[in-house]
C-alpha cells in the first residue's frame, strides 16, 4: 500500500509539474503573442530612439555641429517646415544630421485647433518626409498658428474650454491616424487668457491628451513662463499633467520683461527656477524622456551651447539619482 | 472659434487694431509685437538689398500693408519673403519698378537656393533694371533699360548664381515651360522672328542643358511665379 501511495504521490507530483510546465509554456506563448501584438502597434520603435539631451538644429551652428567630433547632443530636432521639399545646403545638413543622430521632427504650423480644414496635401508630403527621417513620433503645438486665412508663423494660445478640447482632440486624432505615427502635443507659452476660457491650462492640456489619445511634449520653460504671466503655481500645474504620457521634454531660456511678464524667447540660458521645475518633474517620472534644449534667437557660439547641454545633462542625472 | 480667429487676426495685423474686450491692452500688444517682429526679421534678412534701398520706414510700411491686406499663406518659413516679394510686384510696380524687381530678384535667389534636389533650381527673371549688378555699396541705382534683360537664377555647388541670357533663348525657355516641344517652340518663335536662327538657339539651349540649368526633356522647374514680363 505504501508503495502504491508513493507511486500515487509521484504521479500526482509529475502531473502537477506537467501542468505547471504546460501553464508556463502557455504563458510564454501568450507573452510572445502579446509582445508581437505590441510590436505591431509600434512598428517604428525599433532603432535609434532619441534619448538623453538634444539640441534644435539651427542654421547658425548646424554646419559646425554636424562636423564636430565630440558633442553633448545625443539627438537633434528639426521643424519639417524648414526642410520639407528643400534641397541644397539645408538638405545636405539634414542628411548629415540623420547619419549621426536620431532626428525628431517638431511641427510649427499644425494649427491643431484651428477653424481652417486640415491641409491634406501638406500632410501627405509631411508623412513621406517623416518616413524618410525615420522618426519615432511627431510633435506640434497645442495652439493656433493660422488666423482666418493668414499663416502667422507664431504660436497663439487657444481659448481654454471644452469646445476647444473637442476640436483639438478631433484634429489630433485625424493627423495622428493619417501620419500613422504617435503624436505628442506641446503646451505653449501664453501672454493673455483668450476670451471664453473657463478651464485651468493644465486641465485643458490633460483633457486634450486624454481625448485625443496622444502624447505630451512637455515644455518646462513654457510652464514656468505661464506661471509668472498668469500667477499660478508651476508645480501644481505639473502635478495635474498625465506625466506617463510625456514622450519628450523641451527646455529653454526666456526674457523677463517685467515682474509679471516673461517672454518665451529661446534666446537666453535656462533660468534657475526652470531647472528646479525640470528637476521636480523628472523626480515624478518613472523614466527620463529625451530632453531638448531650444535655442532659437540670440544664438551664442556652439561651445556655449555645448556647455549648456553639459550642464543640462548633469542636472538631469543628479535629479534622477536623487529620485 | 472662427470668430475668435478673425478677432485675433484683426488684433495682430490691422494697422489700427481692434482690441479684445476685457483683456489688458499691454498683453494684447505682446502678441502683436512678437508676430510682427518675427515676420519683419525674416523678410529683412532675406531681402536685404531691397530693404537697404527702400529705407527702413518705407519698407516697414510695405510689410504692414501686406500683412493687413494679405499676409503669409504658406507654411515654409523661407517662403515668407518670397510671398511678400510677389505682393510687391503686384502693388508697388507702377511707382517703384526698380525696387519691385530687386525684391523679385532676391526672392528668386531664395527659391533657387532652396529648390529641391530632385528638380533643377533654375528660375527666370525678366528685369528692366540691372538688378544683378546692385550691391549695398552702390551709391546710385541703375537706370531703367530700354529693353528688358533676362536672367537665369540658379544654384550650383550650394551657391546661388545668375546668368544673363538672350531674349530669344528666354522666350524659347518660356515656351518649353508651357509644355511645348522644342520643335513647336521654335516654330512659334519663327512666327515672331523672320530671321530666327534655329540652329543657334538649339545650340544655346543644349549649352544650358549641358550645364544643368535647364532640362529639355522635362520643362520644369520654371514655376510660373518665377516668370514675369
Ligand atoms: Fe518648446
Amino acid at each position: 500500500m505504501k508503495a502504491n501511495a508513493d507511486l500515487n504521490a509521484v504521479a500526482k507530483r509529475d502531473a502537477k509539474r506537467a501542468n505547471a510546465a504546460a501553464r508556463r509554456k502557455d504563458l510564454v506563448a501568450a507573452t510572445k503573442t502579446r509582445v508581437k501584438a505590441l510590436a505591431a502597434k509600434i512598428p517604428a520603435m525599433a532603432k535609434n530612439r532619441p534619448s538623453g539631451v538634444g539640441i534644435g538644429l539651427r542654421l547658425q551652428f548646424a554646419e559646425e555641429l554636424v562636423s564636430t567630433k565630440a558633442t553633448n547632443a545625443s539627438f537633434v530636432e528639426i521643424a519639417p517646415e524648414n526642410y520639407l521639399g528643400v534641397g541644397g545646403y539645408r538638405a545636405r545638413l539634414l542628411a548629415m544630421a540623420k547619419e549621426r543622430w536620431p532626428v525628431v521632427c517638431h511641427g510649427l504650423c499644425g494649427d491643431l485647433a484651428g477653424a481652417a480644414p486640415l491641409d491634406q496635401e501638406y500632410l501627405t508630403e509631411l508623412k513621406q518626409f517623416l518616413r524618410d527621417a525615420d522618426v519615432h513620433w511627431y510633435s506640434d503645438h497645442l495652439c493656433y498658428t493660422h488666423l482666418a486665412g493668414v499663416e502667422t508663423h507664431d504660436l497663439i494660445a487657444l481659448p481654454l474650454h471644452e469646445g476647444a478640447v473637442r476640436r483639438a482632440a478631433k484634429r489630433i486624432r485625424e493627423v495622428q491616424s493619417f501620419l500613422e505615427l504617435p503624436m505628442a502635443i506641446e503646451n505653449v507659452s501664453a501672454y493673455m487668457r483668450m476670451p471664453g476660457s473657463e478651464m485651468r491650462e493644465e486641465d485643458f492640456v490633460a483633457a486634450v491628451v486624454r481625448e485625443a489619445d496622444c502624447h505630451l511634449l512637455l515644455d518646462i520653460n513654457n510652464v514656468y513662463v505661464n506661471s509668472i504671466n498668469f500667477g499660478f503655481d508651476a508645480k501644481s500645474y505639473v502635478d495635474a499633467l498625465p506625466l506617463e504620457r510625456v514622450l519628450q521634454i523641451h527646455i529653454a531660456g526666456h526674457h523677463r520683461e517685467s515682474e509679471d511678464l516673461l517672454i518665451d524667447t529661446h534666446g537666453a540660458s535656462i533660468a534657475d527656477p526652470v531647472y528646479d521645475l525640470l528637476c521636480y518633474t523628472l523626480r515624478k517620472m518613472a523614466a527620463v524622456p529625451p530632453i531638448l534644449l531650444e535655442r532659437d534667437s540670440n544664438i551664442p557660439p556652439l561651445i556655449e551651447i555645448e556647455q549648456e547641454l553639459e550642464t543640462l545633462r548633469i542636472c538631469v542625472e543628479q535629479c534622477h539619482a536623487r529620485a | 472659434m472662427q470668430e475668435l480667429e478673425q478677432a485675433l487676426r484683426d488684433l495682430v495685423f490691422k494697422r489700427d487694431p481692434a482690441w479684445l474686450v476685457g483683456i489688458a491692452k499691454e498683453r494684447q500688444l505682446v502678441y502683436r509685437r512678437l508676430i510682427h517682429n518675427n515676420l519683419y526679421d525674416v523678410i529683412i534678412s532675406l531681402l536685404p538689398l531691397t530693404y537697404h534701398f527702400a529705407g527702413a520706414e518705407k519698407f516697414r510700411q510695405w510689410i504692414a500693408t501686406w500683412l493687413e491686406e494679405q499676409g503669409p499663406k504658406q507654411r515654409m518659413y523661407w517662403m515668407i519673403p518670397v510671398e511678400f516679394a510677389a505682393w510687391l510686384m503686384e502693388n508697388i510696380v507702377s511707382e517703384n519698378l526698380l525696387l519691385a524687381e530687386l525684391a523679385h530678384f532676391e526672392a528668386m535667389q531664395q527659391c533657387a537656393e532652396n529648390a529641391p534636389n530632385t528638380h533643377l533650381s533654375c528660375k527666370l527673371g525678366i528685369y528692366y533694371h540691372s538688378v544683378h549688378l546692385i550691391s549695398d555699396e552702390n551709391s546710385t541705382l541703375p537706370l531703367k533699360l530700354e529693353r528688358p534683360i533676362f536672367l537665369l537664377i540658379y544654384r550650383a555647388d550650394e551657391t546661388v548664381r545668375w546668368l544673363e541670357i538672350e531674349p530669344q533663348v528666354a522666350q524659347l525657355l518660356a515656351k518649353l515651360a508651357e509644355g511645348a516641344s522644342l520643335k513647336e517652340s521654335l516654330d512659334s518663335l519663327s512666327e515672331l522672328y523672320a530671321d530666327l536662327d534655329r540652329a543657334y538657339l538649339t545650340a544655346q539651349l543644349a549649352g544650358l542643358s549641358h550645364r544643368g540649368l535647364v532640362s529639355i526633356s522635362e520643362t520644369h522647374p520654371r514655376d510660373e511665379s518665377a516668370v514675369y514680363s
